[in-house]
Order: structure tokens, then sequence, then C-alpha cells
């Protein structure tokens, strides 16, 4: 058998975004792969070092292009555990609905691109077009559609203005009856069933060791969501599920988990449990403040620490590390997407032993993101 | 598990598309007119007779967009004469500025349309003639590129 | 806490467990830690004082049993940093270890895959030590290329 060596590039529509993958394949099977990354990296840490607490605040949503509002709130929750600060019950809420309508969006942007990989490209068109509704109430409610600087230390920027909750209950409600057509065209389909189960499985009993979190984490079977075991904003006040294997609702459990298959009903449940919660945030909301008083930004100083928050995105364990000497502008900010471990490690070693044409469906059902890992 | 039940995608073969055909189309036949909001960050306005010049919208962006130029016929009133001019290659429309202005003279319009050939048309300084209109666009005649054009403006 | 009761030494800071040590006892801490129940590694992350001409490392761990996160802490000089490398514990430490390599220019001994991950071609000094100054980077390398001379009688 002939020995290749490929590089699956930077532009390409079997890779989640601009990476590489370098691998060598003999016949049809990969033996051995490397993760290349490199083309998307800005700097941001050493950007943030020479600005204010206040002026990196626009510079920190356009970390994650999928999914900006965890790294809003994750600076924001870290610059408030320095500072001491509590922030007002009202705000809290608003935070808990901008980032579950997030986290949704950017679960269908996954689903979608994860059937593209399959080859039933009807999906990524019907998703994205879904999502753009929710990017519609982003711009009512934020002033623009991806890149919001909403979620502010302390608060939230604006208060919602009136008649955001009927358009958002409207959307809502379009959402459900679309998914009713995703669950026929991927979901029950027999294409589905057959390339998906078994591939790309992670061993159950390593998954914690090799750094896994997030929706591939539960897919595995550990009920292990940030939401819960740390809570943050009011999501202790709210009452949802943790979605994992073996519970997949009405859909059928036809493996022994950790796969490609239960990985993305695990996406699609949580959807379901999104929309709830953002429901009873809607009801639940008080009135009052909506953000703290900030102290003069061209001379906050933040007191001398060190400051780790972790938030649960749509991909896994979102973590920032905030260090301040006393001045007005950070020592050190180091951020930790959950595809650092994803794509890189967790990759390499699945790939090795799997067909080439399942490559680009392991690497989409990992939900693998390139920004988060070279930021 | 099915095999025909994906066939149920072709029922969108007779629908509308999701694309709305701006500007010559506004809007869909159900739906009401889908215009950009209020909130939308789009290009400055300034009131040049509020703003006092004093220099913090340009230590607050972090991008350096902001640099000031000196107009003599404001000499006299409150503050200094030196009013922002904002390089809009540089700009991400954050609002950060609007927000620490202590007169509150500079705020962002919906406004988000500026098409030209010269790139010199992506500096100037921005007045109170900058308002939102129909067609969110920026009109060009409105705003000035040189201390000299305040005279014939104002 | 639970992460101070096992290694008799340490503070807590707003809510997490912060364990100072030195170049040699770290291995054998993150071990025991591994050993107890702390075993999801989140980050390494590295920071330089350069006013105290230190490096200081940090090990994050988290324990999903006991619901905690301890951050263990090491101080390296800045002339000579190097240290034992831990990617037996944790196969994903290879790549953090990877980026500090290229980043600050620690050494860790015992990885064998210290090669380039995110730079390409940098022949600079490791760039996110704070002598590093970006802003003199920028203008030497992008503002010296000539500005082009658009002809007259362009036409679209």
């Amino acid at each position: 058998m002939k020995e290749y060596e490929l590089f699956i590039g930077p532009q390409h529509p079997g890779v989640t975004g601009n990476m590489m993958y370098h691998l060598w394949i003999d016949g049809d099977t990969v033996t051995k792969a490397e993760c290349n990354v490199g083309y998307l990296h800005r700097g941001f840490e050493k950007l943030m070092e020479s600005r204010s607490w206040m002026q990196n605040v626009p510079l920190v949503c356009r970390i994650c292009v999928p999914e900006p509002d965890v790294n809003e709130m994750a600076y924001a929750m870290a610059v408030e555990q320095l500072m001491d600060w509590e922030v007002p019950e009202r705000a809290s809420y608003i935070r808990v609905i901008v980032l579950e309508l997030a986290r949704i969006a950017a679960h269908l942007m996954s689903i979608g691109s994860y059937a593209g990989s399959l080859g039933i490209y009807t999906l990524p068109q019907w998703a994205l077009g879904d999502r753009d509704y929710i990017l519609d109430i982003f711009e009512q409610l934020t002033g623009a559609r991806v890149y919001h600087i909403y979620i502010w230390p302390g608060g939230v920027r604006w208060d919602m203005p009136e008649g955001l909750p009927k358009l958002i209950e409207k959307t809502l409600s379009y959402i459900e009856k679309r998914l009713k057509l995703y669950d026929d065209v991927l979901f029950r389909n027999r294409v589905f069933f057959d390339r998906a189960a078994g591939i790309g499985v992670i061993p159950k009993n390593k998954a914690i060791g090799w750094g896994v979190t997030g929706p591939n984490l539960r897919a595995c079977g550990y009920g292990y969501d940030t939401r819960k075991l740390e809570p943050y904003a009011v999501y202790d006040e709210i009452d949802f599920k943790v979605v994992k294997y073996p519970e997949l609702g009405d859909f059928e459990v036809i493996s022994d988990g950790c796969d490609a298959y239960t990985r993305m009903i695990v996406r699609r449940l949580e959807i379901d449990q999104s929309i709830s919660i953002v429901r009873q945030a809607l009801r639940k909301m008080p009135e009052g403040e909506h953000i703290i008083k900030h102290p003069n930004w061209l001379k906050w100083k933040a007191p001398a620490g060190y400051a780790f928050k972790r938030v649960e995105s749509s991909k896994g364990e979102y973590g920032y590390f905030v260090v301040s000497d006393g001045s007005s502008k950070p020592v050190r900010i180091h951020v930790r997407g959950p595809s650092y471990t994803h794509g890189v490690n967790v990759a390499e070693t699945i790939l090795k032993g799997a067909n080439m044409a399942d490559v680009s469906q392991i690497l989409f059902s990992l939900d693998v993101c390139p920004p988060d890992i070279e930021r | 598990m099915s095999v025909l039940k994906p066939l149920k995608a072709w029922k969108h073969l007779a629908k509308k598309p999701h694309t709305i055909r701006y500007p010559a189309q506004e809007h869909h036949d159900l739906e009401e007119k889908k215009l950009p909001t209020d909130r939308l960050r789009g290009f400055h306005s300034n009131d040049l007779e509020k703003c006092i010049g004093c220099g913090m919208c340009g230590q607050i962006c972090m991008n350096d967009a902001i640099t000031y130029e000196e107009i003599p016929e404001l000499e006299g009133k409150k503050g200094k004469n030196i009013r922002p001019v904002v390089d809009y290659g540089r700009c991400c429309f954050c609002g950060l500025c609007t927000d620490i202005c202590p007169t509150k003279s500079l705020h962002l319009t919906p406004n988000f349309k500026l098409v030209s050939t010269d790139k010199h048309d992506y500096k100037f300084m921005p007045t109170q003639l900058v308002t939102k209109n129909k067609d969110y666009e920026v009109e060009l005649d409105k705003v000035i590129f040189d201390a000299n054009e305040y005279k014939e403006k104002f | 806490m639970k992460a101070l009761e096992l290694i008799e030494k340490g503070e807590e800071m707003h809510g997490r467990a912060y364990i100072k040590s030195d170049r040699d006892e770290v291995s054998s801490i993150i071990k025991k830690l591994k050993e107890n129940g702390f075993d999801h590694f989140v980050m390494l992350s590295c920071i330089d004082w350069i006013d105290e001409n230190e490096f200081e490392l940090v090990y994050h761990l988290w324990s999903y049993e006991y619901k905690e996160h301890v951050m263990v802490s090491v101080r390296l000089p800045r002339d000579s940093p190097s240290i034992g490398s831990m990617h037996g514990l944790f196969p994903q430490i290879e790549t953090y270890e990877r980026e500090v390599h290229e980043m600050y220019g620690v050494d860790f001994e015992g990885n064998s895959r210290l090669t380039p991950f995110l730079l390409d071609g940098w022949r600079d000094i490791p760039p996110m030590r704070k002598d590093f100054d970006s802003k003199k980077f920028a203008e030497d390398v992008f503002d010296n290329i000539p500005e082009i001379k658009e002809e007259e009688d362009e036409g679209i």
C-alpha cells in the first residue's frame, strides 16, 4: 500500500476554521495526524497588557467569532472578583438571557456545519438562516449583530428596550418549529445513524485526564456542567437539566456513548434546555439598576491579586486568568479556550486509525474552533 | 430512523427565501418593515457648540482613532478650541468615546453607509449636521475636512 | 479547603487555593493532587515579573469531586529558566509547555516536542516578554514598506 502525506489546509470546507491538519495516510487509513495552527494568531494577550481595564472590553469579544459573549462575561467576572463588586440582580438576569441566546446561535451553527461534513448540504443553509433571527434580537438589544460590547464589569451597558420580550418569544417559537424539521432531515435520517455511530470514540476512562470538557464530556456519561458546579449569574435560581448520555430524550441510544452520534444529539437537546432557560429568565426578571457606578475610566486602578473565572460556553469550559499588581493596566491576562485541548491533543489521538472519509466528521463533531486555540 | 422523512425538505421549494433584496425590497410581504434599530452603532455626530475640547474621547480610544484639530473661530468659548477628528480606518465602532463624553455632545448615529473611491474621505471631523437619514448614509457635505470649512458651514 | 489540607501549605485567595512551591517539589505536589481527586488540568500560565527578575509559572487544577480550584505557583530566575516537564501526568501539558517555551523562552526538560506552535519563522526574542516592544516591532516591519504611488488617470 502506498503512503501519502496530506495537508488539509487552512482554506478547506472540511475543517472547522482556519487551521491545518497534516495527515499521513496508508491506503485509506490515517496513521498519524499533526495539528498546525497559527493562521489566526493576532496577539491578543500582548495587546491587552498595554491597555487599561475598560479599554480591554471591546478587544476581548473579538477572540471568538461564533460566540463572543462568553469572553465578555468571563472578563467581567474576573474584574469584578478583583474589585469585590456585586452585580445588581436585573443585570444578572439580562446576562443570562444574552448568554443563552448566544449558546443557541452557536449550537445551530455547529449542527449546520456538522451536517455539511456528512454531505447533507440543506442544513447549513437552514441553520445559518435561522441564526440570523437571533442576531436581529442582539441588534435591538446591544447595537451590533456580532460583537456586542454589552456585558461590562459591574453589569450591562444599557437596559432592555420596550418590545424586546415579545420579539424574543416570537423568535423562540419560530426556532422550536424549525427544530422539528431538523430532526426529520438530520437526526432521524438513516445516513446519520449509519455514518456517525461508533466513529471518533473518546475512551471513557481517559476523557477527564485528556482535558475534555463541555458537550463532549457529557456525551461520555459525566454530567459535569459549570453552570451547576460553580454557579454564576443567576443559574442557581433557574431550573434546567444537564443533558448527558444515556438520557437522550426522544432519540434512540444506539452506541456506547462518546462517539460522534451522541455528541450531536447532546447539542441538539441543549438547545431545548436553553429555550426553556430564556423563558424562565424573562418571567422572573425583577426591576432595578442595570450597572454599578464605575470609577473614572482613565484613572481606574484594580487592587493586586490573581483572579480566575470560568464560564460554560457552547464548546466547553472557557476560563480567564487575570493578574493585577495594583496599577491601571493588567499584568497578565491568559485566556483558556476549550478547543485548546480538543483540537490539538485529543484530535491527534483520535484520528489515528480513522478512515479518511471520516476525518472531517470527527473534527466537526468535536466542535473545534481555531480562534480559541490561538487567540 | 427513517429513509423517506428527509424528503420533507422538498416542500421548501415553494416557499420564499429569508433574504430581503435590499434596497429594491424593504420587507417581506408577511413581516413588518425591517429597518436598522436606533441603537445601531454607526458613524459619529458631534455638536461643535456643546463640545468643550476636553480630549477625553481621544484618551479612551484604544485604537488611536481620534486626533484633534484647532478651529480658530471657536476661540473664547468654554473650554479649548480643538475638536475631534475621527479616522474610520481605525475606528471599531465600540462607542466608549460617547459614554465618556462629559457634555454628551458626541454620539453615534445609526448611519452605516459610506462608499467612496478616495481614501481621504474616511478621515473627517463629524458635526451636528450628521443625523439619521432615510438611507442610513453619511453625507460628505455635512462633515468638515479642513479647519477653513467651519466658516462656510456655520 | 481540601487542597490546603493535602499539601499542608498555601493560602486561600478569592475562593481559590494558592500554593507556592519551588522547582524541586512541584512535580510531587501535582502528582499528589492528581491522585487525590484533582484530575482535571485546566491550564499552565506564565507571568513575567520583570522588576523582580523572575518568571512565575502557575499550574491550575480543578477537582470535580470537591469543586475546588488550585493554583500551584513556581518562581524561576529570568536568566536561565528551566524546569522538568510534566507531560507524563497529563498529556495535554505538552501543548501548554510548547506555547510557554515559544512565547517566554522557558525550557522544559524531557519534552521532546518543543517545536514552534503559533509563530512562523520567528527570529526575535520571545514575544510575550515585557522587554519586547510590539509597537516598535510593528513600526519597523510594516511602516518601512514604501507607499505605492497611484497614477492620476486611473479609471474604474
